[in-house]
C-alpha cells in the first residue's frame, strides 16, 4: 500500500521544523507535572496513613489496597490527554485546507490526479498521526500508574486505539471546518462548536425522551440511548470507566427506566457498547469527512472562489 | 487535440467567457492574448477543472473535459498564473510530491524529474529548499512539475509574469524546447509580441470572446477567420492610421465618424487612431476631407501592420468590435 502524499509531504515537512519538537516536550511535561502532583498527593497520604488512620486508609481500605489509587491516575491522565488533544487537533487541522488556498498550492493539488477525498483523506490522517505522536510518547507516564496500580496491557492497548478513534473524529471535523472557513482562527471556533454539537446533539433524544416521561412513574427511554454510540466524549468515559462508568450505574441502578430491546442488550456489556460505539464513532467521521470533499470540489456547490487577494469586480 | 465549442461561464450574472470556440491541433504551441479581464485564466481554469462552466463543451484529447475531469488531470499539466511552493521542501521532494499525487512510483519519478530539472536547468538545485527559489526558478521548477506526469497538454497561464528579461528568455527557450518535443501547449499573455516570437498560432480574446485566431501569418495578412460570433467584416482588412491636429480633436473625430469606412476610432491627447478600410485612393479622400473642413492636421501616417498593434486595435475598449463596427 501507497503511503498518501500528502501525509507523506507533511510529515516530512513537519520533522524539520522546531514546532513539532517543542510541542512534544511541552506536552509531556504537562502530562507529567499533573502526574507528578497525583504522584505525590497519594504518596504523602499513604506514608501518613500510620499516624492519621491507624489500621484503616480512606474508605476503610487496607495499606495495600491503597495502592491500587494509583490505578486512578490513569483515566485522570487519559482525560486530561483528550482535553489537552480536543484542543490541539483543531489547532492542526484548521489550516489544512485553508492553509493550501493561501499559499496558493491548492489549484496545482486540485489539477493533480488525487481526488477530493484524497486530499481530505490525507489531511485526516495526517492530523491523526500527528496526534498519535503524542499519545505514544506519553505511554511511558502513563504506564508509571500501571506499575503501582496494576492495570491489565489491554488496557494500554484499548487506550491507544480509542485515542485513535477520538483523533479520527475530531480530525475529520476539523478538516472538515478547514475547507468550510477561510481564516484558521475562524476553523478552530467551528470546529469546536461542531464537536460541542456532536457531545450535546446526541444527548437531545435522551432529555426529550425523559421530558416525555415526566408525570410517570418510569423512564420511557426506548432506544433514545443509542445515539449516544455516536459520542466520542461517552465512548472514552466508557472505556476509562468501564464497570463504573456511567451507563453501568444507569443499568444496575435504574430499575425506574424501561429500555429499549437493543439498548438493553449493548447496555448489559460493556466491551459491545465500546466496540459498537467505536464503529459509529468512525462511519459519522467519515461522514464529516464526505462533506469536506464536497467542499474541496471546486466543480461542486458554490463557484469556487479563488483566494489569490486580485480585487474582482 | 483541444476542442472548445461555444464556451460560457458568468460569475453571478455577468459573463466571463461568452461562447468561445477554439481549436488547437496537436503540436502546436498556442498564444492565447488578451488584455486585463479577457477572460484567459477563466478559459483555462475550466479546461483543467478547477472551475465549472456554464455552458458548451470541452474535449481534449478525446476526454470531455468538463464532466470527466477525473481522466482530463492525467492529460493535463497547468502552471496557474499565481501559485506558491511549501517551505520545508526541498526541490527533488517536491518534484516527489507531485509525481506520488498522480500515483507514481518514487523510482520512476526520481527518474523522470532528473530528466525534467535537466530540461529546465535546475539540475543543480535538486538539493535545495524550492521557497529560497528565485521567482523565475520557481516558474521553471512549477513548469517541470507540470511535466512529471507527461501530460498531452500543457497549459500555462502567464508564465512569463514578473520575470526579468534574461528569465523570460529562458522560459522561451524551454517552451520553444518542448513544443520542438511534440507536446501541445496553451500559453497566455498579455503581451502578444512576447508571444509571436514563439509560437505558431494565437488567439485574441476580449470581453470573453475570440476576437481573431489562427497562424501568426494569417493574422498579420489579415486572413484570420473571424469567428462565428464575430461581425462579418473582416477586422483586420485595411489600414491602420495616426494623426495629430491642432487644438481640439473633436472637430476631426466628428468627420472621421461620419465616414463608414473608418472604424475603431481611438484618441490619446491630440493623438487620433483610426481603421480605414481601403487603400491610398480613400486616405487621400480622408486628409482632403479634413483639410477642406479646415482641420488644422499635423500629421497623418499609415501604422506599421504589426500584431501590437492589431492588438491594440481589437481590443480597444471603447470602439471595440461590440459597438462600432456593427453600426459600420
Ligand atoms: N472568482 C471570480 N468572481 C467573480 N468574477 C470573476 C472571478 N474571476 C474572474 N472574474 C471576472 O471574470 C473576468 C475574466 O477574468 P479572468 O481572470 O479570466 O481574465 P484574464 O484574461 O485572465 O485577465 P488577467 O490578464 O488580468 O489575468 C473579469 O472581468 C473578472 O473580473
Ligand atoms: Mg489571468
Amino acid at each position: 500500500m501507497k503511503i498518501n502524499p500528502i501525509l507523506k509531504r507533511e510529515i516530512k515537512s513537519d520533522t524539520r521544523s522546531i514546532r513539532l519538537f517543542l510541542s512534544l516536550m511541552i506536552y509531556n511535561l504537562v502530562l507529567f507535572l499533573i502526574f507528578a502532583a497525583g504522584l505525590a498527593i497519594i504518596s504523602d497520604r499513604i506514608n501518613n496513613y500510620s499516624d492519621y488512620y491507624s489500621w484503616y486508609g480512606w474508605y476503610g481500605d487496607t495499606l495495600l489496597e491503597s495502592y491500587s489509587w494509583f490505578a486512578s491516575l490513569f483515566p485522570i491522565i487519559a482525560l486530561v490527554q483528550c482535553g489537552i488533544l480536543g484542543l490541539i487537533i483543531p489547532i492542526i487541522t484548521a489550516s489544512s485546507i485553508s492553509g493550501e488556498k493561501e499559499r496558493q498550492t491548492f489549484d496545482i493539488m486540485l489539477t493533480t490526479a488525487i481526488t477530493p477525498m484524497g486530499i481530505v483523506r490525507g489531511k485526516v490522517f495526517t492530523a491523526v498521526t500527528k496526534m498519535m505522536l503524542y499519545v505514544i510518547t506519553s505511554i511511558p507516564i502513563m504506564s508509571v500508574s500501571f506499575i503501582f496500580g496494576g492495570i491489565k496491557w489491554s488496557r494500554l492497548f484499548g487506550f491507544v486505539v480509542i485515542m485513535l478513534v477520538y483523533g479520527f473524529f475530531v480530525g475529520s471535523i476539523g478538516v472538515l471546518c478547514s475547507a468550510i472557513c477561510k481564516s484558521s482562527k475562524a476553523s478552530i471556533i467551528l470546529s469546536f462548536v461542531y464537536c460541542g454539537a456532536v457531545y450535546v446533539g446526541t444527548l437531545i433524544p435522551l432529555v426529550v425522551s425523559s421530558f416525555l416521561s415526566y408525570n410517570s412513574n418510569t423512564w420511557d427511554m426506548g432506544e433514545s440511548l443509542l445515539f449516544l454510540l455516536l459520542n466520542p466524549a461517552v465512548m472514552v468515559e466508557e472505556f476509562l470507566f468501564g464497570n463504573s462508568s456511567i451507563l453501568s450505574d444507569l443499568q444496575e441502578n435504574g430499575g425506574y427506566i424501561n429500555y429499549g430491546g437493543i439498548t438493553e442488550m449493548l447496555l448489559e456489556n460493556n466491551t459491545v457498547w465500546i466496540i459498537v460505539s467505536i464503529i459509529m464513532v468512525i462511519l459519522l467521521s467519515y461522514l464529516f469527512m464526505w462533506l469536506a470533499a464536497i467542499r474541496v470540489n471546486p466543480l461542486i456547490g458554490k463557484d469556487y472562489r479563488r483566494n489569490n487577494g486580485k480585487a474582482k469586480k | 487535440m483541444l476542442y472548445i465549442n461555444n464556451l460560457w461561464k458568468y460569475y453571478g450574472k455577468t459573463p466571463a467567457v461568452s461562447g468561445l470556440s477554439l481549436h488547437i491541433p496537436e503540436g502546436d504551441l498556442f498564444g492565447f492574448v488578451g488584455p486585463n479581464g479577457a477572460g484567459k485564466t477563466t478559459t483555462m481554469r475550466i479546461i483543467c477543472g478547477l472551475l465549472r462552466a456554464s455552458g458548451g463543451s470541452v474535449t481534449v484529447n478525446g476526454v470531455d473535459a468538463i464532466n470527466n475531469t477525473k481522466n482530463i488531470k492525467r492529460v493535463i499539466g497547468y502552471v496557474p498564473d499565481f501559485f506558491g511552493v511549501y517551505n520545508n521542501l526541498k526541490v527533488k521532494e517536491y518534484m516527489e510530491f507531485y509525481g506520488s499525487m498522480y500515483g507514481m512510483y518514487t523510482r520512476d519519478i526520481q527518474k523522470i524529474s532528473g530528466d525534467l530539472l535537466e530540461l529546465v536547468n535546475l539540475s543543480d538545485k535538486n538539493e535545495e529548499y524550492v521557497d529560497s527559489l528565485s521567482r523565475g526558478m520557481k516558474q521553471r521548477l512549477c513548469v517541470a512539475r507540470a511535466l512529471i506526469h507527461n501530460p498531452k497538454l500543457l497549459v500555462l497561464d502567464e508564465p512569463n509574469s514578473g520575470l526579468d528579461p534574461r528569465a523570460r528568455v529562458e522560459m522561451k527557450e524551454l517552451l520553444k524546447n518542448l513544443s520542438s518535443m511534440g507536446k501541445t501547449i496553451m500559453i497566455s499573455s498579455h503581451i502578444l509580441s512576447e508571444l509571436s516570437e514563439m509560437c505558431n498560432s494565437v488567439g485574441i480574446m476580449n470581453h470573453g470572446v475570440l476576437v481573431a485566431a489562427g497562424k501568426i501569418e494569417d493574422i498579420m495578412s489579415g486572413q484570420a477567420i473571424p469567428p462565428q460570433n464575430m461581425p462579418q467584416q473582416n477586422i483586420f482588412q485595411g489600414v491602420r492610421l495616426t494623426m495629430n491636429v491642432l487644438g481640439s480633436t473633436d472637430m476631426p473625430v466628428r468627420i472621421l465618424k461620419e465616414n463608414p469606412m473608418v472604424s475603431h476610432i481611438s484618441i490619446m491627447e491630440r493623438k487620433i487612431e483610426f481603421t480605414l478600410n481601403g487603400g491610398d485612393k480613400e486616405i487621400a479622400a480622408i486628409i482632403a476631407g479634413l483639410v477642406n473642413a479646415g482641420v488644422p492636421l499635423v500629421e497623418i501616417k499609415k501604422q506599421e501592420k504589426n500584431l501590437e498593434s492589431l492588438f491594440m486595435q481589437v481590443t480597444d475598449e471603447d470602439n471595440g468590435m461590440g459597438g462600432d463596427s456593427h453600426e459600420n
